[in-house]
C-alpha cells in the first residue's frame, strides 16, 4: 500500500529538475504500444481463436519443435561465436593503428546493410558443393550449404555487426592509465587483461549477445536460401509460421510465432539480468 | 631506495620533452618536480616508472646505484600514482589496494588473512576503515585519491611517483591532503618523487625541489633556498609573484612583500594607490608608478596595514627591501 502510495507521489507532486517527463514519458508509452505492443498483443489474440489443444497440437508437432532446437540453439551459439569474434574485431579496430583501418571499421556495418536473400544466396553458392569455397570443403567431408552448418553460417553473418558495435566504443573509453596503474603494480599481460581490461567490457559484451540472438532468432531471408529446409533436419521456426500462413492457417502460425516470442523474451531476460549484473558496479 | 636520473634524453617527433636530464633523489628523500605544463616533469615520472622509455642511446636509470633502464614497469617496485586516480572501478575499494598483491607469483602471494590485515592497516592509515565494501564512484574525489595512494602502497614500494596528485581537487581538499601526504611521508619514509605546477604545493611538501622549463633542470635545491637565491628570472617568477623591470641590460624582480610604502617622504619613487585589497593576513595594494607609467603589487602584514592604513587615491613613497638582478645573456 505505501509502494503503491510513493509511486503515485512520483508522478504528481515531486518536483523535477528536467522538465519534459510528462510529456516524453507519455509519448514513449503511445509509441511503444503502438509499434510494439499492439502488434504482439495481436498475435496472442489471434492465436486465442484456437482451442487449447489445437493450440497445443500445433506448437508441440514434431516437425515444430524439432525446428525450436535448430532456431534457438543455432542463433545462441552463433550470437556466442559472433561475442568472441566481435571482441576481437573491435579489440583490433580500436587498440592497433594499421593502413585500411577505415575500409575495415566501415565493412563491418555491411552485413546490416545488405538485403538478407542477397546475404543467403551468396553463401549458399559459395558453401555448396560446387561452390568456390564448398568444393574445398567436400574435400575434407564438410558439408555446410543445406545442413544446420549453413544455417549457423548465415547466422553468425548476419549478426557480426552487434558485438563489435556495442563493445567498441566502451573500449574506446577504457582510460589507459587504468592499464598503466596494473601494470606498475606488477601485474603481467594476462592479469592486466583479464583482472582491469575485461569486466568493464562483459557489460557490453552481453548487450552486443543479446542484440546479436535476437536478430539471429527472427531471421529468415538468409538463412532460408542455405538451410535446405528438410524436414527434422534443418527448418527454422519462422520457416513453420511461413508454411502454416501458406496454408492459410494463421491462427496457427501466430500460436507458434507466440512460443517464439515468450522463449526469446525470457532469454533476452535472462541476458539483460546478467548484463545488469556484471554492471553493478556502475551504480552509485 | 636512492634514485639517480643519469644524462636522459626524450624526443617526441622534433619536439625535445626532454634534454639531458641528471638527478639524483637521496633514499627516504621527498623531491617535487616543479614546473608548467610542457616542461617535461610528467614525461620524466614516467620514464623513472618505466611507463615511458628515453630515446635509444640516451643515459640510464638506477636505484640504488642498480640500472634499471631497461626493466619493464612491473618489475620496478614502484608506486605510481596518477591524477586522475585511475583505479579500477568494478572493484570494491578493499580489491582495489589487495590488487598488486593479488597479482603476485603465488609462491609470493601472501595468505588470504595477510592480504586482509595489510589492507586493512592501508584503510586505516588512509583514514578510510570503514570504506571497503564501497566502490571507487561512490566516493569523493578526495578519497579515491588516497585509495589510489593505499594501493601503491600495497606493494611496499621502493619509490613512491606522485603525478599531479591533487591536480584535480578542489583547493580546500588540496591543503588537507598536502598537510596528510606530508606527515604519512614522515611516518613511512618512502622515497617519494612528486611531480607538480603549484609552487605552493611542491615548497611546502617537499624537501628539496628540481624545477623543469622546456626539458631542462632550471634550479635545484632546498625549498627555502631555491625560494630566496633564485638562480634565473624564470625560476624567480614561477615561483611567486614578482614586480618585473627590465632595460636592455637587466631584468630586475622584486617581490609584492619586499616593497614598503610610506604617506610623507621626501625621498624615493612616488606612486598613487590604485586599489586596496585587504582580506586575511595580507594586504593586496596596487600603485600606480607616477614616474613610470607602470602598475606594481605591493603586499603588507596585517600589523602594518593597522599602523599606516591606506586607501585609493593616496600618495605614496615605494621602497624597495630586496631586489633580484638577472642580466641578459
Amino acid at each position: 500500500m505505501k509502494s503503491q502510495f510513493s509511486f503515485l507521489r512520483f508522478f504528481k507532486s515531486q518536483p523535477q529538475v528536467i522538465p519534459g517527463f510528462g510529456l516524453s514519458l507519455g509519448f514513449t508509452l503511445f509509441y511503444l504500444a503502438l509499434i510494439v505492443l499492439i502488434p504482439l498483443a495481436g498475435i496472442f489474440i489471434k492465436s486465442s481463436s484456437l482451442s487449447w489443444e489445437e493450440i497445443w497440437m500445433t506448437v508441440t508437432h514434431p516437425r515444430v519443435l524439432h525446428s525450436y532446437k535448430i532456431s534457438f540453439g543455432l542463433s545462441l551459439l552463433a550470437s556466442l561465436i559472433n561475442g568472441f569474434f566481435g571482441f576481437v574485431i573491435a579489440w583490433v579496430l580500436v587498440r592497433y593503428s594499421f593502413p585500411g583501418k577505415r575500409i575495415l571499421d566501415a565493412l563491418i556495418d555491411l552485413p546490416f546493410a545488405l538485403p538478407t536473400a542477397v546475404a543467403g544466396i551468396t553463401l549458399c553458392s559459395l558453401y555448396a558443393p560446387s561452390g568456390w569455397i564448398g568444393r574445398y570443403l567436400e574435400l575434407l567431408g564438410l558439408k555446410v550449404s543445406y545442413t544446420p552448418l549453413g544455417i549457423l553460417l548465415a547466422l553468425i553473418f548476419i549478426g557480426t555487426p552487434f558485438v563489435v558495435r556495442t563493445v567498441q566504443p566502451v573500449l574506446e573509453d577504457l582510460d589507459q592509465e587504468v592499464e598503466e596503474a596494473a601494470i606498475s603494480l606488477g601485474a603481467d599481460r594476462l592479469q592486466t587483461f583479464f583482472r582491469v581490461l575485461m569486466p568493464p567490457l562483459i557489460p557490453p559484451l552481453l548487450t552486443g549477445i543479446a542484440l546479436a540472438f535476437a536478430r539471429a532468432v527472427g531471421e529468415y531471408g538468409s538463412v532460408i536460401f542455405i538451410a535446405g529446409n528438410m524436414p527434422m533436419k534443418s527448418e527454422i521456426t519462422p520457416l513453420m509460421i511461413v508454411i502454416q500462413l501458406e496454408q492459410y492457417e494463421y491462427a496457427k502460425a501466430t500460436a507458434i510465432a507466440g512460443v517464439m516470442l515468450v522463449v526469446s523474451f525470457l532469454i533476452l531476460l535472462c541476458i539483460n539480468l546478467l548484463q545488469s549484473w556484471s554492471s553493478r558496479y556502475q551504480r552509485n | 631506495m636512492s634514485i639517480q636520473v643519469n644524462n636522459i634524453h626524450k624526443t617526441f617527433g622534433k619536439f625535445k620533452a626532454l634534454d639531458q636530464i641528471d638527478l639524483e633523489i637521496p633514499s627516504g628523500g621527498l623531491v617535487a618536480l616543479l614546473g608548467p605544463s610542457g616542461s617535461g616533469k610528467t614525461t620524466l615520472l614516467r620514464i623513472i616508472a618505466g611507463l615511458d622509455f628515453a630515446d635509444a642511446g640516451s643515459g640510464t636509470i638506477s636505484f640504488n646505484g642498480l640500472d634499471v633502464t631497461s626493466l619493464a614497469a612491473a618489475k620496478r617496485k614502484v608506486g605510481f600514482v596518477f591524477q586522475h586516480y585511475a583505479l579500477f572501478n568494478h572493484m570494491s575499494v578493499f580489491e582495489n589496494i589487495a590488487f598488486g598483491l593479488r597479482v603476485r607469483p603465488k609462491s609470493e602471494q601472501p595468505s588470504e588473512l595477510e592480504i586482509e590485515e595489510r589492507v586493512h592497516k592501508l584503510l586505516k592509515l588512509i583514514k578510510l576503515e570503514n570504506f571497503g565494501k564501497r566502490f571507487p564512484k561512490q566516493l569523493s574525489g578526495g578519497q579515491r585519491q588516497r585509495i589510489a595512494l593505499a594501493r601503491a602502497l600495497a606493494v611496499e614500494p621502493q619509490v613512491l611517483l606522485l603525478d599531479e596528485p591533487f591536480g584535480a581537487l578542489d583547493a580546500r581538499v588540496r591543503r588537507e591532503l598536502r598537510r596528510w601526504l606530508r606527515q604519512l611521508h614522515e611516518e613511512i619514509h618512502v622515497t617519494t618523487i612528486l611531480v607538480t605546477h603549484d609552487q605552493e604545493e611542491a615548497l611546502e611538501i617537499a624537501d628539496e625541489v628540481a624545477i623543469l622549463n622546456h626539458g631542462k633542470i632550471e634550479q635545484r635545491g632546498r625549498s627555502q633556498a631555491v625560494y630566496d637565491f633564485p638562480t634565473n628570472a624564470f625560476v624567480c617568477e614561477f615561483l611567486g609573484d614578482v614586480n618585473s623591470f627590465s632595460n636592455e641590460k637587466q631584468t630586475t624582480l622584486v617581490r609584492p612583500h619586499e616593497i614598503e610604502l610610506y604617506r610623507h617622504e621626501p625621498s624615493g619613487i612616488e606612486g598613487v594607490v590604485r586599489s586596496v585589497n585587504a582580506f586575511g593576513a595580507v594586504e593586496r595594494i596596487e600603485v600606480d608608478l607616477l614616474c613610470e607609467k607602470k602598475l606594481i603589487l605591493v603586499e603588507r602584514s596585517s600589523a602594518v596595514k593597522e599602523k599606516h592604513p591606506l586607501s585609493t587615491g593616496d600618495l605614496v613613497c615605494v621602497k624597495v627591501r630586496k631586489e633580484f638582478i638577472f642580466p641578459h645573456a
